[in-house]
């Protein structure tokens, strides 16, 4: 009984698993956009045509609304615009609507053609627009018949342009233009009369063409042409079936859908000469052309108008190649639809429907943009892996990560979007999940840190379907923009906030010598050193110590962009002058080296003569006027032998005492004797020492690095003060 | 304890046979379609909501059914077709005439030609002789997208497109035209506006009575007994067949089609 229960439940499982259905990958598509074209009136039969991201409408619309009075018009918008731009004749189509309509068709180059009927004059009309100069050419005669209407047109990747017509009660006619002799061939006709129904045309790579068309007794019927006729095949049998829409793949596969005349829309692949599998796609009455479409991808686009929903509206599916079934079809949503006709863009991202929508009076043509099955031909680049600043080189890498379409080249430009005739690739390359791309010099000049540059690449499949510009940006970080100093480690030029390098400090305070001196001088073996990135783009990284510009030590690390603290240099300097060296890289490995000349001098200076006096001010008598005479010093330092004097106050006469605050003041001047203006009688002394009475400015002259003369040689000068008065600040009176 | 231990087993199974047979009954509908079935479409269509339902035709007011009927048809089959002459009001392809059917008790247009595809051209369908002279031609229809329905009176002529007549044309509220009614004189193919209102249209997916009224000098038009607009016509056209009008594109179904005199 146990095993029994077991059973029934595995086969219960299995039941249910059954039930799972597979998923395809498909992800369905959507409306993106729907819009009613205004200066469309009086549409009939409207067509469209993609080419790369450009879509062309044509039409023949009626100039002054009434039916009898109409020009061949077209539109061209960018394949994701939301509106269209203003409508452009391309040539008089004389008659009304109904037997004036517009065909359109692109070729590989970009070249459009258009062909019209224009039945007040009994002709088809064609017209091509240039791919290069965007113009159109003034219109040609195709044909003359007695009736000619419906033109279609398909264009040969040689740009042949294959247009075709009917007329009322005869054939269906076929023309062919050939670019390069400009000139006709045909006509050539197809054995059956048709239905006066708009057939269709569609042509692959290879320059095989097929055509659809309802026969006199509404059979679907597709013509094949051989070079040099057709092989008609009937597609239907008993049902009757009408407005018959073919495409042809890459691969010389045929594939057809119509509509019945009864429910339903049928859709045909051709297996083998007169060998058709056929399926009902999709059910409900129809009006119009079932359109089919088979992209260069292998994606099967289907496009028609159907009253399921209880009104007439148009619908989009796809099913991408390798696939077995269709996405759920999607619908715009202005009802009241016919006569529709579709096109794909992007290679099949973008799906574009038209249609006659009746819903205005007079009708309008309706335009209504799907998201298509097929992938963009796109990749996303990635300039150095992402990074937001690199290093300005001739060269970088860049990835080109999630590539959909499958991209086999690629073009692009630095700055600006590529064309075939301006790039920076020098033409269509292939492509490459990674690529090394030039950087032009212009390029890095005028890179800057608040000027990314901008890499814009464009990708292209094996059907030379290129697909929409992508771009990535970089800041190129060209070089070391910093502002150095490096100087005596006592000068008081040395900014007041240190970087906190304590293990890397020397030894700095008690060494008996002043805390300031000349700039390029120094008492001891290390020298000031302060760095600020200024426009540095990636920042300052490390910066190392040399003697020479190719010898440096280990690199030490700046933080926040900034250093500013006194270094051992390495090595040993012998007195005198002595080049030092920094190297300093940023960021992104950028490097630039700095150099100054610093004159090592341990020696103390000898003092040979001379005094000094100290003069109060009358105005405030604790500044006063220090004035220096004949100092005589015995220094390597340059002109007088010395660079200034430290200076300290007393109430005792006791030069020696080691609580003396000490100020080195460079002495103005060249010559020996100078004057020191403002000197306070109370700098340095305690609060409790200001009072009157006797003052002591001692005096002790310096050397460029610092070094005082002996003690025995520090000079006195007394003040007596009877009065104290202080300095005034005279302020602005403010007036309200 | 012993009747539950004995149970258990029957339940189980009758649950597990249960569960045998939805999953077998859902694998053999599942299976691939034999050839004696009809296959599902291939493509799936979004959900709509449901098509409003065509009720049944309004009930034709009792002073105008007990008047003097000079003809009418409620359309009981195909054969009601016979008393019509079906025309198109402008040129169109042999191929491509406007189509007329009686489908379920009404007259139904379907577009144009044997493939039935749409065609902005104007058809009408006459009745009666050209001697009718003042009388009303009353009908019921029901518009599900073609948007644009109207009657004719005192019709004369053999060529449509150089023929004289009244014509009132009426759009739905959906139909983005501007004025929605238009009482027109129509003479060798000339048009002239006699009258017209701006008002919303008719409400489309649902049934209406039109009433096209030609007494002497006076033309006039009701919606579902609501009088649209009146017209004075001091050179009336003498006589002529009635009609009733639309686009050829399909989409709307008349019943009840009734011409009277006073």
């Amino acid at each position: 009984m146990r095993r029994l229960f077991l059973l029934l439940t595995l086969l219960a499982l299995i039941g249910f698993v059954f039930q799972i259905q597979p998923t395809n990958g498909q992800t369905g598509s959507q409306l993106l956009q729907e819009f009613t074209i205004n200066d469309s009136n009086l549409t009939k039969y409207p067509s469209v045509a993609g080419y790369n991201q450009t879509v062309y409408i044509g039409s023949g619309v009626s100039t002054n609304n009434t039916v009898s009075i109409t020009d061949a018009m077209i539109w061209s918008m960018n394949e994701q615009a939301t509106s269209v731009g203003s409508r452009f004749s391309i040539g008089v189509a004389k008659g009304q609507a109904n037997f004036a309509s517009v065909a359109l068709a692109t070729g590989n180059d970009g070249v459009v053609f258009a062909a019209w009927s224009s039945i007040d004059e009994r002709r088809i009309w064609m017209s091509r627009r240039d791919p290069i100069t965007g113009v159109w050419s003034s219109r040609r005669e195709v044909a003359s018949a007695a009736f000619p209407i419906f033109p279609q047109i398909a264009v040969s990747g040689n740009n042949q342009a294959f247009i075709i017509w009917q007329g009322v009660g005869t054939s269906l006619s076929l023309k062919i233009w050939n670019q390069s002799t400009n000139s006709f061939a045909g006509p050539y006709t197809t054995t059956q009369e048709t239905y006066s129904s708009p057939p269709s045309i569609s042509i692959n790579a290879s320059g095989q063409v097929g055509i659809g068309f309802t026969t006199k007794d509404l059979q679907a019927a597709v013509a094949i042409w051989n070079g040099s006729g057709f092989s008609t095949e009937i597609l239907t049998g008993t049902v009757s079936a009408a407005d018959v829409g073919v495409t042809v793949d890459t691969n010389g596969k045929f594939y057809a859908a119509w509509r019945s005349i009864g429910p339903g829309f049928y859709y045909a692949e051709r297996q083998a000469p007169n060998s058709w599998s056929i399926v009902k796609f999709a059910n409900g009455s129809g009006q119009g052309t079932a359109n089919v479409i088979a992209d260069a991808g292998g994606t099967i686009h289907l496009g028609w108008i159907s009253d399921v929903s209880g009104a007439l509206r148009g619908y989009y599916t796809y099913r991408q190649s390798g696939q077995s079934s269709f996405v759920t079809a999607v619908t715009a949503n202005t009802t009241v639809l016919f006569n529709s006709r579709l096109a794909v863009s992007s290679g099949g991202a973008y799906a574009h429907f038209v249609a006659e929508n009746f819903s205005v009076s007079p009708q309008k043509i309706l335009y209504a943009r799907f998201r298509g099955g097929t992938p963009q031909v796109t990749a996303t680049p990635k300039i150095a892996g992402g990074t937001e600043t690199i290093k300005g080189d001739t060269s970088v890498s860049v990835n080109f990560e999630n590539p959909q379409g499958s991209p086999v080249s690629m073009i692009w430009r630095w700055n600006a979007a590529p064309t075939e005739a301006v790039n920076d690739s020098g033409g269509w390359q292939s492509f490459a999940t990674t690529k090394t791309i030039n950087v032009p010099s212009a390029v890095l000049t005028a890179a800057s840190c608040t000027n990314p540059s901008t890499l814009y690449v464009q990708f292209r499949n094996a059907s030379q379907v290129t697909g929409l510009v992508v771009s990535d940006s970089v800041i190129f970080d060209t070089d070391v923009t910093a502002f150095v100093v490096m100087t005596n480690p006592y000068t008081h030029d040395r900014p007041s906030t240190f970087t906190p390098l304590a293990a890397q400090l020397g030894d700095f305070s008690s060494d008996g010598g002043a805390s300031d001196g000349h700039p390029s001088y120094t008492r001891e073996q290390q020298i000031f050193i302060g760095m600020q990135g200024v426009n540095e783009c990636s920042g300052l990284k490390t910066f190392a110590i040399g003697r020479t510009s190719t010898s440096f030590g280990e690199p030490m690390t700046i933080t926040n962009n900034t250093f500013s603290n006194v270094q051992p240099v390495p090595g040993t300097f012998p007195v005198g002058s002595n080049q030092v060296w920094i190297k300093l890289t940023d960021g992104v490995g950028n490097e630039k080296t700095y150099s100054t000349t610093v004159i090592y001098d341990p020696n103390i200076p000898s003092f040979s003569g001379g005094s000094f006096t100290a003069t109060p001010k009358p105005d405030a008598t604790i500044m006063t006027t220090l004035n220096f005479s004949n100092i005589l010093i015995n220094d390597d330092y340059p002109g007088r032998h010395f660079w200034g004097v430290w200076l300290a106050n007393s109430r005792t006469n006791n030069p020696t005492n080691t609580a003396l605050v000490w100020y080195p003041i460079e002495a103005p001047g060249t010559t020996n004797s100078f004057t020191i203006q403002n000197w306070s009688l109370l700098s340095g002394l305690k609060a409790s020492d200001i009072s009157t009475g006797t003052y002591y400015v001692f005096a002790r002259v310096l050397d460029g690095a610092g070094n005082p003369v002996p003690e025995s040689a520090i000079m006195v000068a007394t003040v007596n003060l009877t009065e104290l008065t202080y300095p005034k600040v005279h302020l602005p009176i403010v007036v309200r | 304890m012993l009747k539950q231990s004995s149970r258990f087993p029957l339940m189980m199974s009758l649950i597990v046979g249960v569960l045998v047979l939805g999953g077998l009954g859902l694998v053999l509908t599942q299976a691939p379609q034999g050839a004696a079935q009809t296959p599902a479409p291939l493509v799936t269509y979004p959900d709509f909501p449901p098509t409003p339902t065509v009720g049944p035709n309004p009930t034709a007011p009792a002073g105008l059914a007990s008047s003097n009927v000079l003809f009418e048809s409620s359309f009981a089959d195909a054969s009601a077709l016979a008393a019509w002459q079906f025309v198109d009001q402008t040129y169109v392809l042999p191929d491509l005439t406007a189509a007329w059917e009686v489908r379920n008790g009404r007259l139904v247009q379907v577009g144009s030609g044997a493939a039935r595809n749409p065609s902005p051209n104007e058809a009408a369908a006459l009745v009666g002789d050209a001697t009718w002279q003042d009388y009303t031609i009353r009908t019921s229809f029901y518009d599900e997208y073609n948007g644009v329905v109207g009657l004719i009176a005192r019709y004369q002529g053999t060529e449509p497109t150089q023929s004289s007549y009244y014509r009132v044309r009426l759009f739905s509220t959906e139909y983005q035209v501007s004025p929605k009614v238009v009482l027109e004189k129509v003479v060798d193919g000339v048009v002239t506006t006699l009258a017209e209102a701006k008002t919303a249209g008719f409400t489309p997916r649902m049934w209406h009575t039109l009433e096209l009224s030609v007494q002497g000098t006076s033309v006039q038009v009701q919606l579902d007994g609501q009088m649209l607009v009146v017209a004075q016509d001091s050179n009336p056209l003498p006589s002529g067949r009635a009609g009733i009008f639309t686009f050829a594109i399909s989409g709307i179904f008349f019943d009840d089609v009734m011409v009277s005199i006073p």
